[in-house]
């Protein structure tokens, strides 16, 4: 019972998971965002692409534009990319114009892991932009801990 | 190149496919300390929407300006009030790297930083891979007297133009 309203869920989800989310990075960095990420959640509609040490822009942009073809594009497209005004991001913003005129295409920066876990969990729940100003809101929660100061302990 | 064109030492003239972007901003912008950056290039000027997304690459503080070669020219002869230790040249090819020299800007050295793995190029650097053509233009800049170095970022030892032409001529498809 409980199973088959699982996947009653999930079916209805599937159904509306409408929105493509793209991560964009220097090397490795984003293929390791999702795999990190798949450890708090699931990371299905999300692709990954690492610009290579020796490769040129051009090619990067072209292996994104191949991508966009290929992804869940009816409600729009989020990209996530690691540091603003890099190539990854610059070649994502040139790519864009790729994309169905009609269709939002965001690209978002300096991605971090708050980022793409919210960008991940809200794609099939909420509106677009609903859904990037959450991710935004994730990525600019920065806070920092510090610890108090003492004379004793080690 | 006009032979009265007086020998420029720039902060750094540099030979990067990528132009701008975090690897140049980083180690090189900021080390350096860089007031002015001027990107050589005609296809950034006919595009609005990728030199908007560049532009975002630039810290506060550091004049952008994006030129084709005939304009940059102009604007580097005058020097706008920056030093030219203070001015970084991106070029994204050696033969714009050429044709700026040609057209009087006489900068004394050169810095090959990136041009990537494309077929008809042949790996001479990590981040480093030439076509015919641009041996070509790196070899007539050097006979002008230019001083070519090929390094990605200031920590990496540079690798003088000798070196390269000895890897180049190890190549059996040269």
């Amino acid at each position: 019972m409980g199973t088959l309203y699982l996947a009653e869920r999930r079916k209805a989800r599937q159904e509306v998971l409408l929105i493509g989310v793209l991560l964009v990075s220097h090397g490795a960095l984003a293929q390791e965002m999702v795999r990190t990420a798949s450890i708090l959640v699931p990371v299905r509609g999300a692709v990954a692409l690492g610009l290579q040490v020796d490769e040129t822009p051009e090619s990067f942009e072209v292996r994104i534009r191949d991508v966009l073809g290929g992804m869940p594009s009816a409600d729009g497209l989020l990209v996530l990319a690691d540091l603003v005004g890099g190539t990854p991001y610059q070649r994502a913003v040139s790519a864009g114009q790729a994309y169905p005129a009609g269709l939002p295409y965001v690209v978002v920066g300096p991605m971090n892991l708050a980022m793409v876990v919210e960008a991940l969990l809200g794609l099939s729940q909420a509106p677009f932009e609903e859904l990037v100003a959450h991710v935004e809101r994730a990525g600019g929660a920065v806070h920092a801990y510090r610890r108090e100061l003492s004379q004793h302990g080690p | 190149m006009a032979p009265e064109s007086p020998v420029r030492r720039f902060g750094l003239v540099r030979v990067d496919e990528r132009l701008l972007h975090g690897q140049v901003v980083l180690n090189w912008v900021r080390t350096l300390g860089m007031r002015r950056i001027v990107v050589v290039d005609d296809v950034l000027v006919g595009d609005e929407l990728a030199r908007q997304a560049m532009a975002l690459a630039v810290p506060a503080g550091v004049d952008l300006d994006v030129a084709d070669v005939a304009a940059a020219a102009e604007s580097l002869a005058a020097g706008r009030g920056t030093l030219d230790a203070d001015t970084m040249v991106l070029v994204r090819g050696a033969a714009i790297a050429l044709a700026l020299r040609r057209a009087g800007v006489a900068y004394a050295h050169l810095n090959v930083g990136f041009l990537g793995r494309a077929a008809g190029r042949v790996r001479v650097h990590p981040q480093v891979y030439l076509s015919p053509d641009e041996l070509e233009a790196l070899r007539s800049l050097a006979a002008q007297g230019v001083s070519i170095s090929f390094q990605a970022v200031p920590s990496e030892a540079p690798l003088d133009w000798g070196s390269v032409l000895g890897r180049v001529a190890r190549r059996s498809a040269w």
